[in-house]
């Protein structure tokens, strides 16, 4: 049986219930449950601004909703769906779905970044808030194909240079993934020439 | 006869309207009549890539009216519609930073997915080799109100997959960069 946190209970029962919670993920000082319907994070109390984050979730519900965070503990929405690298390796997902989640959805989610900020010049040592682990492995993606950012404590506020350097470096992760999912996927290949993975020089 | 010489009979189809250079560079000329541009080019044996895809940019004109429409391409000149609006450097004086968006991220990112579509099939390749604009930069590009139109049809062209990729993260940084600098820099 899985060891609970002390206070978890306590801090979260009003939403868990009675609903039995079991350990998902641990991993350093953090550790993940879920009951279900929600997720519970036990990190440093520190972790994230909640107040910020609720603000910019609040018209972004492309981010996961968190419900509290108390004393290092975040109790968030469970949200279903796949992670994106399964969903991307699913043949029923486009090129087109793909584009949308890498290129479409995301760009438009940087928008909202430089407009919760909310003015139109930025100076150069401002912070910036924004989702900096907002990268393929802490998005689900539904049946619907709409994403969701997880990990909300990944989100902080960051000087506006090391923010530009930071959706740099996602936008070519994003980019390698639509690329080797959409157009460089060795299953694809494996099938158009009808070859074996080894034939094709794969290890 | 022009100074590249082009044949005058060119002009003399377009209603017999007065035609004026606008640009001479060592690599090309540019006339316009007030309805078309005429752009005469480098003979194939001087340029240091493909001739102009007439058949090609056509078909993706058709498909992707972003980019100018092309008549005819002949004897190394290329008659193309004359496109009004504003310039860059103009747009980007007036610009909101929502136009500017638009233009910057929203449509540069909208044109890569139509090189990629054109391209013709989910799986590429990576010695495919695909139709693009290698000189998809603001100097090239006309705004028409809020659309978006680029001119430089000999610009379009085709690259393997590789120089493809690298082409396009440069333009991509070059377009961010100028959305960064007009709309929060400035």
């Amino acid at each position: 049986m899985n060891i609970i946190p002390s206070g978890l209970i306590t801090t979260c029962s009003e939403l868990i219930g009675t609903r039995q919670i079991k350990l998902i993920h641990k991993k350093d000082n953090r550790e993940v449950y879920e009951d279900g319907n929600y997720i519970i994070k036990k990190t440093a109390p520190d972790a994230f601004n909640f107040e910020r984050y609720e603000r910019f979730q609040k018209d972004n519900p492309c981010f996961v909703k968190v419900h509290s965070f108390d004393d290092g503990v975040i109790v968030m929405d469970k949200v279903e769906g796949m992670m994106f690298n399964d969903y991307a390796k699913t043949p029923t997902t486009t090129v087109d779905n793909l584009w949308y989640i890498c290129f479409t959805h995301r760009t438009a989610l940087y928008k909202r970044y430089f407009d919760f900020h909310g003015k139109r010049d930025i100076h150069c040592c401002e912070p910036i808030f924004f989702h900096a682990d907002g990268v393929p492995g802490n998005v689900i993606i539904d049946n619907n194909n709409k994403p969701t950012y997880i990990d909300p404590d990944g989100t902080i506020q960051i000087r506006w240079e090391m923010f530009l350097q930071k959706i740099t470096e996602h936008h070519f992760v994003w980019q390698n993934d639509y690329t080797y999912y959409a157009h460089r996927f060795p299953a694809t290949e494996m099938e158009k020439w009808g070859k074996s993975l080894s034939e094709l020089g794969y290890k | 006869m022009s100074q590249l010489g082009i044949k005058l009979n060119w002009f003399l189809d377009i209603d017999g309207r007065p035609i004026k250079l606008i640009r001479k560079t060592h690599k090309e000329e540019v006339y316009e009549d007030g309805n078309y541009i005429v752009k005469k080019t480098l003979p194939n044996e001087f340029r240091s890539r493909n001739a102009f895809d007439f058949e090609t940019y056509k078909r993706f004109q058709l498909e992707y009216p972003w980019c100018v429409k092309v008549y005819s391409y002949e004897d190394d000149v290329i008659v193309m519609d004359k496109i009004e609006g504003h310039t860059w450097d103009e747009f980007h004086q007036y610009a909101t930073k929502d136009q500017l968006w638009n233009v910057c991220v929203k449509f540069r990112n909208e044109t890569v997915k139509n090189f990629l579509d054109f391209a013709g099939s989910d799986y590429i390749d990576p010695n495919q080799h695909i139709f693009f604009n290698g000189d998809a930069k603001h100097a090239n590009l006309i705004m028409q109100g809020d659309k978006p139109m680029f001119i430089d049809p000999d610009s379009f062209r085709f690259e393997t997959w590789d120089r493809f990729i690298l082409k396009i993260n440069e333009h991509n940084t070059e377009w961010f960069n100028h959305y960064l600098l007009r709309a929060h820099r400035n």
